[in-house]
């Protein structure tokens, strides 16, 4: 914007200057006229003020000789407006003034002159007035400065106005970026690089600029914007009333903190827009149409655009990306780190379009399809999602559809599925029913919407679990192979402060009894260690199918209990208070096994089983009264206790009844929960330990 | 002894027991500290056996000073004294908690992160911030192709000290605490940075260990 703020400057400086020079070859071509002959007139002017030109000790000497005309401008001290500024000693020769009548010309004028940072030695440029169009020119050689090679050509016409042609190569371009003459204030160094540029700048008809530039280098201060061995070009081409701009990154390496782009591993980085307008005082810009590509894998057009800095953006895009690894690699994983998102391995297509008004979206379709996203860590994962939504800022959206092949979250699968949304202007909603299967069973979605409110996403949940038999459960799980099913009603579900709460019950049948699940919720989900919260109500399971599920022996009756406060961390218990006993109405067979006194013996470590030797070996099986345990987790330690408390500071865990009797009694109350859980590993499925 | 039992000697009592039920239901400065040392030099891998650094513009004192023993005798007394008064009444530990499951996954993750990070803070890329976080500081001398990873480094590391800090305040229930928390852990970083490493001063100018 600094540019276009000072470019008045620089024509000024041009004009001023072109207009000194020429006025000296009019001077010429009037002197021919009144002294024919060997004449030679010296002119000295003091000073002369104009409105870009202000000259000091000027002097014009114009020789009629044999030879012919020649003339000789000097100047001690020219002042001329930015960028160019204060030229000291200029001097312009011409030994051969051609006057005719059409024309006065000088094609082997030599400059001279000093400008502080930039010298004129004897450049040869060639000198031109059309004395019946009133057109003035100046062309030549470029003085090499910048390390440039090459000509340039400036003309004013009355009629046609200014026309400027330059062709310029090896321009270095950090000693234009070092020089003070340029109008503006880089934002970063250029290391190195140069540049080639063709211009031809007319005042009135379309202009053309092409800048090439190779191997460029930049950095800012802190690194944190920079390129290398950048190639790349810029053409704009047209007139006031518009410019088409083509921007190619064709080479090289950018960083512009957070992205990186390899230019040279993922294609070249085109922008060409058409129609554009810069209105130079509101630094309003306007656009009829603009293409965007990145390589192969995305590209955004845009049409009917328009920025103004009080205003935004306005305008109506249309992208497609057609590999989401890439653009999720380079675009959006910086973005993305730290959050669940933030480490995947994705692929995929997408296409969507876009209409902004104000920088703020208005309207949105988007579709996607073939989507692969999977969680680097494991935690969750989907595989052919596909889906389309249509989205307004004012009303509900057209109807849309998600789905997917698979998905899983934390190994629990989930199958295909697809349902009809709607998105909202804040949210999205469930059109109709669904059901994500899950094994054998599904969840049943009966009504879903996320809505972003101003304390966060509020999200409404209606549904229930179709029963899923815990054999396939419990086996993509790698947990201890259960029978049974799990299934529920789930009235509602809750987001609050990332923790997700579940209202309802979720019965579990399993063991031919029931365990009841309530006051679910799980904290920081994806976070290092999410928290699972529960209490259970348990209901009369059958131990006899259990202690087969654990094959740790054989035991006939019934149990019933409570977890209340059960705690999860990382998916182990770090709290509960659990109690499971033989209910007392309706306690039915009750029998334990040798092998299963044995075997919890074993599990307790300090347990001591109150019969002798003799009997276990005599009896298969014997009679109880009653069962029970009881656990009060915090943290690795289980504070047990039994059905009863016995004087001596044992407690009982399986009382005996009848003949032959057997009590198991338990003295060791502080248990280490990781190690019980381990020995419960060992006993299962082993031999079990041989009784002496 | 006698007197100690007088009124006034009671008074003190109570006003000493009351005064200690009050310093543990604010933050535990000392206990925070320490926990932060233990995890800051476990993130930065220093060895335990090196000495805590100096604080930067003290002045070394041996121990063995004369008016240093004179005051490092009394103190501990009274720190007895405070000690035994306290732990009955005060049910609330002096200690923080910093063993649970999530804090020692993310203790993993610094640990881990912690040499990839090393030859940035040394080459001066980064430096710590004084927001207890890692802040880039000149990316200039660092290959560009490695830029994003540094700037992935430092997102991730600041990700995961977010945590740090909420976890340790809500593990002792005092989500509040997560402030001085992070105060006490931005001291403590810079404390146990080796030399040559740069931190952010209070307005955040940048200096170098």
């Amino acid at each position: 914007m600094l540019a276009l703020r000072r470019a008045p400057g620089l024509y000024g400086a041009a004009a001023g200057l072109v207009l000194f020079l020429l006025a000296g070859v009019a001077v010429a071509a009037e002197a021919e006229a009144e002294f024919d002959g060997g004449i030679q007139l010296d002119l000295r002017i003091e000073s002369l003020l104009r409105d870009d030109l202000d000259a000091h000790g000027l002097s014009t000497r114009v020789q009629w000789t044999r030879e012919g005309l020649s003339l000789a401008i000097r100047a001690d001290r020219v002042e001329l407006p930015e960028p160019i500024g204060t030229l000291q000693d200029l001097r312009v020769e011409c030994s051969d003034l051609q006057v005719s009548r059409a024309e006065v010309r000088c094609d082997t004028a030599r400059l001279w002159g000093d400008a502080g940072d930039l010298h004129l030695r004897g450049a040869p440029v060639g000198l031109y007035w059309g004395r019946e169009t009133g057109a003035l020119a100046l062309a030549g050689a470029w003085p090499g400065w910048f390390g440039a090679q090459g000509d340039f050509h400036v003309r004013l016409d009355p009629a046609r106005g200014w026309d400027v042609r330059a062709d310029l190569a090896g321009i270095n371009l950090a000693a234009l970026a070092g020089s003070a003459r340029l109008p503006m204030d880089l934002p970063v160094h250029l290391g190195q690089g140069t540049a080639d540029l063709a211009l031809h700048w007319r005042e009135r008809g379309r202009s053309e600029v092409t800048l090439t530039v190779h191997d460029l280098a930049f950095s800012d201060d802190l690194g944190l914007q920079a390129g290398e061995e950048l190639d790349g070009r810029l053409r704009l081409e047209g007139d006031a009333d518009g410019w088409d701009v083509d921007l190619a990154l064709t080479a090289g390496v950018v960083f512009v903190d957070p992205w990186f782009v390899d230019l040279d591993a993922e294609g070249p980085l085109t922008l060409d827009a058409r129609g554009v307008v810069v209105d130079g005082e509101s630094r309003a810009v306007r656009a009829d149409s603009l293409s965007l590509d990145y390589g192969e894998a995305a590209s955004l057009q845009g049409q009917g655009l328009a920025f103004a800095p009080d205003r935004g953006l306005d305008g109506q895009f249309r992208g497609e990306v057609g590999a989401l690894g890439v653009i999720y690699e380079t675009v959006l994983s910086p973005w993305l780190v730290g959050t669940a998102l933030g480490e995947l391995d994705a692929a995929g297509r997408m296409s969507g379009e876009v209409e902004v008004q104000a920088s703020e979206p208005h309207y949105a379709r988007v579709e996607w399809s073939g989507v692969e996203a999977q969680d680097r860590r494991g935690r969750f994962g989907v595989s052919g999602a596909q889906g389309e939504l249509d989205w307004s800022a004012t009303v509900p959206g057209g109807p849309g559809r998600i789905g997917f092949d698979a998905a899983h979250l934390y190994g629990l699968p989930f199958d295909g599925f697809s349902a009809r949304v709607r998105a909202r202007p804040q949210g999205l909603e469930l059109l109709e029913a669904t059901e994500i299967p899950i094994l054998d069973g599904g969840l049943r979605v009966r009504a879903f919407s996320v809505q972003q409110t101003e304390t966060g996403p509020d999200v409404q949940f209606q549904g229930g679990i179709r029963a899923i038999s815990l054999e396939l459960l419990t086996d993509v799980l790698g947990w201890p192979r259960f029978s049974g099913q799990v299934a529920g009603m789930i009235p509602r579900v809750r987001l609050e402060d990332g923790d997700l709460n579940v209202d309802g019950r979720l019965l579990v049948q399993v063991f031919d009894g029931e365990v009841v699940l309530r006051d679910v919720y799980i904290h920081d989900l994806f976070g290092y260690a999410p928290e699972l919260g529960l209490s259970t109500q348990i209901q009369r399971l059958d131990l006899e199918l259990v202690t087969r599920a654990f094959d740790i022996g054989r035991i006939q009756g019934r149990l019933s209990g409570h977890v209340n406060d059960l705690v999860m961390v990382d998916w182990s218990p770090v709290h509960m208070d659990l109690e499971l006993m033989t209910p007392m109405d309706d306690p039915g067979r009750r029998r334990i096994s040798q092998r299963a006194v044995e075997n919890i013996t074993e599990l307790g470590g300090g347990l001591q089983a109150a019969a002798s030797s003799i009997f276990l070996r005599v009896f298969e099986n014997f009679s109880y009264r009653r069962l029970g345990f009881r656990c009060e987790l915090r943290g690795d330690v289980c504070t047990a206790s039994g059905v009863a408390d016995r004087p001596d500071g044992g407690f009982v865990l399986v009382q005996g009844g009848g003949l032959p009797q057997i009590e198991v009694i338990g003295y060791n109350r502080r248990v280490d929960w990781p190690e019980l859980i381990d020995r419960l590993a060992q006993i299962q499925g082993g031999e079990g330990p041989v009784v002496q | 002894m006698k007197a100690l039992w007088s009124v006034p000697g009671l008074a003190l009592m109570f006003a000493l027991l009351a005064g200690c039920v009050t310093i543990n239901i604010y933050f535990p400065t000392a206990a925070a500290e320490e926990a932060a040392r233990a995890i800051v030099r476990d993130a930065l891998q220093v060895p335990e056996a090196e000495p805590a650094p100096e604080p930067e513009s003290g002045v070394q004192l041996q121990p063995s000073e004369p008016r240093h023993t004179g005051t490092t005798s009394a103190a501990p007394v009274l720190v007895w004294v405070l000690e035994r008064l306290v732990s009955p009444a005060a049910a609330q530990s002096p200690d923080l908690q910093i063993e649970t499951p999530a804090i020692n996954r993310i203790r993993a993750s610094l640990r881990e992160r912690g040499p990839q990070l090393a030859p940035h803070f040394r080459s001066g890329a980064i430096g710590f911030g004084n927001n207890a976080d890692v802040v880039i500081r000149d990316l200039s001398e660092v290959p560009l192709r490695d830029r994003s990873t540094v700037q992935r480094l430092v997102s991730e590391e600041n990700s995961d000290r977010d945590s740090l800090y909420r976890e340790i305040a809500r593990a002792n229930d005092r989500p509040d605490w997560e402030r001085q928390i992070r105060e006490t852990f931005a001291r403590v970083w810079v404390e146990e940075a080796p030399s040559g490493y740069w931190y952010q001063d209070g307005n955040g100018q940048w200096q170098q260990k």
